[in-house]
């Protein structure tokens, strides 16, 4: 009887997430498991696929300038966007954590820019910004400084990618100033009795504490960052000379530009064991420098 | 045991409503396609998918051309996706994987060949009226013998120049356009009468986005060299011919006839903001005719067109504006030919679509719709009429052609922002056409 019982419930359960679990294997696993098999083959999309063995890894590795240049552009990208914008974000975390009036008014408009996401809008705006006529070179033209079309050229156009991510830090703000509320009173006030200064407090006191919000913040970044496409779609291309070439747009034009569905199969798979090897290695050095109050450390 | 019966009758629940909503979802979602069988076995109705790009002008004249039909053969309706050229193809490649494709698709003479080679089309041979076609014309649609596409429109390849900015700085442009050598002339005399930030003409040797290899195409065309590839696919870039272009561009480049590579990487052709010709800063482009109501519409009486220019030879070439096919698993292969062959012949379709496709392909409905033009209309015809006496034969672009001109993008930026000589630039397109031409 107790048995059957607990059979019923699992049956349940499983029931209940039927929904998720058929859209889940549906939509995500078999997908997967399809790549995996294209990215071994020629399929064009319009042609049924022929199996060519490691041919689309051995030539993404050894021909592909494109390619060379969208992982350059891609790793600068994260390794420049991602520090830049979590420390913004905690910047502002930290300002947007004191009690004053209207402070939830303050907040909504500083998440703002966040919601404007990756749009045709920003496309334009950022145009009015860094382009020939922008806001940057008429502040440039009170200092007799003759500015450029800072998206057209190739030193400059990934930097004003760069800028616009560190712009769009809400979500990541959001979760810091959910942490910065987590951490007891008592370690400040302990801190103050003991005559830690503003500075010495927040790197002994705030840091330490918020390490495990850190992290999660670091790794989703991270994560994103490596799949960045719309911004650098709609803004330029790509271009100038591929400097801001992503590796999704690489993907992208290979899948269904080019007709190269097999190759670009390869290029996703590539793609997620970077992602992998790089989450892994943060989470390596995680230990170093991760603080959990639970650990007792 | 009360507790897992609950949930037991929960999920029952729910798996009844997943059910029911599914079952909603389905028959919704089915209708385009679950319609017409059913409505066939009735009457004899029947909905045609139908897909384009192009401009808010070619939207808004398809779709009245389309209820034209739709009132005289009240069977047949439509089902109309358009768009823009930017999303346009991509969307069309994840349909065609899909399996989706809608009936009839325009498609252009830069990937006729990735459809038609890879059994993606219709053979129309046979099924429509062309008659009233021009033979070169009709010709671009044919693939291994077989009629794949049927022409839309007249289209051909122009000097687009700013003649307000022209007339202003006394510049006439005589019936037959320039040659290289007066057009260089003219810009060198016109560049110390423009105001900073303003510039002659488009840098013809940098693309900025896709198939822009006609930029240096109509150059080589010429110099007596022939298109980029010959008509089987073969690579025919002349070396010594792409070398003087690019460096003929760099000079003026350095003199600011020509926008500094930073500014030609903003162009985004046809927003009113960041095209560079729309938005005034140079005032002489290559473009094609057809395109030619898009900057009517914005700046209506500002521009005119010229022949591209001339060398030995003339530059310019004409080829279909677009092409419409069917899909090879079309249910209503002849509903989609009788539609066809309809908006190609019939004269008041042609006035429904007036030039927003090309100059009709049709000579009757063309002398009928010439009628009613008004001025700027005309000029999209006369330049077509100016063109044809000695324009290079075209022929459609190889299998995989689309994909070789985003690698020439990318090589003709690295020149123009002196990251690569035009010795191996040559060098890189020859390789990539080995790589990617696959006939």
């Amino acid at each position: 009887m107790r048995r059957r019982n607990k059979h019923d419930l699992s049956m349940a359960g499983y029931l209940y997430i039927a929904p998720w679990l058929a859209g889940f294997l549906l939509l995500t696993v078999w997908p997967m498991m399809q790549s995996v098999y294209f990215s071994f083959t020629n399929y064009s999309l319009l042609e049924p696929a022929q199996w060519i063995g490691l041919r689309n890894y051995r030539q993404i590795f050894t021909e592909d300038t494109s390619f060379v240049h969208s992982l350059k552009a891609t790793t600068l990208f994260v390794f420049l966007s991602v520090p830049l914008k979590l420390a913004t974000a905690l910047l502002i975390a930290i300002v947007l954590n004191r009690k004053l009036k209207g402070m939830h008014f303050y907040r909504t408009v500083i998440y703002f820019p966040s919601l404007i996401g990756a749009s045709v809008a920003v496309a334009i705006l950022w145009n009015n910004v860094f382009g020939v006529h922008g806001l940057v070179n008429q502040l440039l033209s009170y200092l007799h400084i003759e500015g450029k079309n800072w998206i057209g050229m190739p030193e400059t156009a990934l930097g004003t990618l760069i800028v616009l991510a560190v712009w769009q830090f809400g979500s990541s703000m959001v979760i810091f100033l959910a942490g910065l509320k987590q951490i007891p009173g008592e370690f400040y006030e302990a801190a103050a009795v003991d005559g830690a200064g503003k500075l010495r407090t927040f790197f002994q006191v705030t840091l330490p504490l918020l390490s495990p919000i850190i992290l999660f913040n670091l790794v989703l970044q991270t994560i994103g960052s490596f799949q960045m496409f719309t911004q650098a779609f709609i803004i330029t291309k790509g271009g100038p000379v591929e400097s801001t070439y992503m590796y999704a747009l690489l993907l992208f034009d290979k899948a269904f530009a080019h007709f190269q569905m097999g190759y670009a199969s390869a290029l996703a798979w590539i793609l997620l064991a970077i992602i992998a090897a790089v989450t892994a290695l943060i989470f390596a050095t995680a230990k170093a420098w991760v603080h959990y109050e639970t650990d007792g450390r | 045991m009360t507790k897992a019966r609950w949930l037991g009758l929960g999920a029952t629940a729910l798996s009844l409503v997943l059910v029911i909503t599914a079952c909603g979802a389905n028959s919704n979602d089915s209708k385009g396609s679950a319609n017409s069988p059913s409505h066939s076995k009735a009457g004899s109705a029947v909905q045609l998918g139908i897909t384009w790009a192009g401009s808010q002008v070619r939207h808004d004249a398809t779709l009245a051309a389309l209820d034209l039909y739709s009132k005289s053969n009240p069977d047949v309706t439509f089902e109309p996706t358009y768009m823009g050229f930017d999303t346009y193809f991509t969307k069309l490649a994840t349909l065609s994987a899909s399996r989706n494709l809608p009936d009839i698709m325009q498609i252009d003479t830069g990937n006729l060949m990735d459809y038609a080679l890879r059994n993606q089309l219709a053979d129309l041979s046979g099924g429509i009226d062309t008659s009233n076609m021009n033979e070169k014309l009709l010709s671009a649609g044919k693939v291994n013998g077989k009629l794949y596409g049927i022409p839309l429109g007249v289209n051909t390849i122009t000097f687009m120049y700013n003649k307000a900015a022209f007339d202003k700085l006394g510049i006439q442009v005589p019936e037959k356009g320039f040659n290289w050598d007066e057009w260089v002339k003219i810009a060198k005399e016109t560049k110390p009468k423009l105001e900073k930030g303003k510039y002659f003409m488009m840098d013809l040797s940098m693309a900025t986005g896709t198939t822009e290899s006609d930029k240096y195409e109509i150059y080589q065309l010429a110099y007596g060299k022939g298109f980029i590839h010959t008509p089987d696919g073969k690579f025919n870039i002349d070396r010594d011919t792409y070398i003087q272009f690019n460096k003929l561009f760099a000079d003026l480049r350095n003199e600011g006839i020509v926008p500094p590579a930073n500014v030609t990487a903003g162009h985004k052709q046809n927003d009113p903001q960041l095209d560079l010709f729309m938005n005034g800063t140079i005032l002489v482009q290559r473009e094609y005719a057809a395109a030619f109501p898009n900057f009517e519409s914005v700046h209506p009486g500002q521009f005119a067109m010229t022949l591209v220019p001339s060398a030995s030879n003339a530059g310019g070439f004409m080829l279909p504006s677009q092409f419409f096919t069917v899909s090879q698993n079309s249910k209503y292969p002849d509903e989609a030919r009788k539609f066809i062959e309809w908006f190609v012949n019939d004269k008041e379709a042609g006035r429904a679509l007036t030039l927003a496709r090309g100059v009709p392909v049709s000579k009757p409905v063309l002398d009928d719709l010439s009628q009613t033009l008004d001025a700027t209309a005309q000029m999209q015809i006369d330049i077509i009429d100016r063109v044809a006496t000695d324009a290079n034969s075209f022929s459609s672009r190889p299998k995989g052609y689309g994909a070789w001109t985003d690698e020439w993008t990318k090589i003709s930026q690295a020149v123009a922002f002196d990251k690569m000589a035009p010795e191996k630039a040559y060098d890189e397109l020859k390789k990539k056409w080995d790589e990617i031409i696959k006939l």
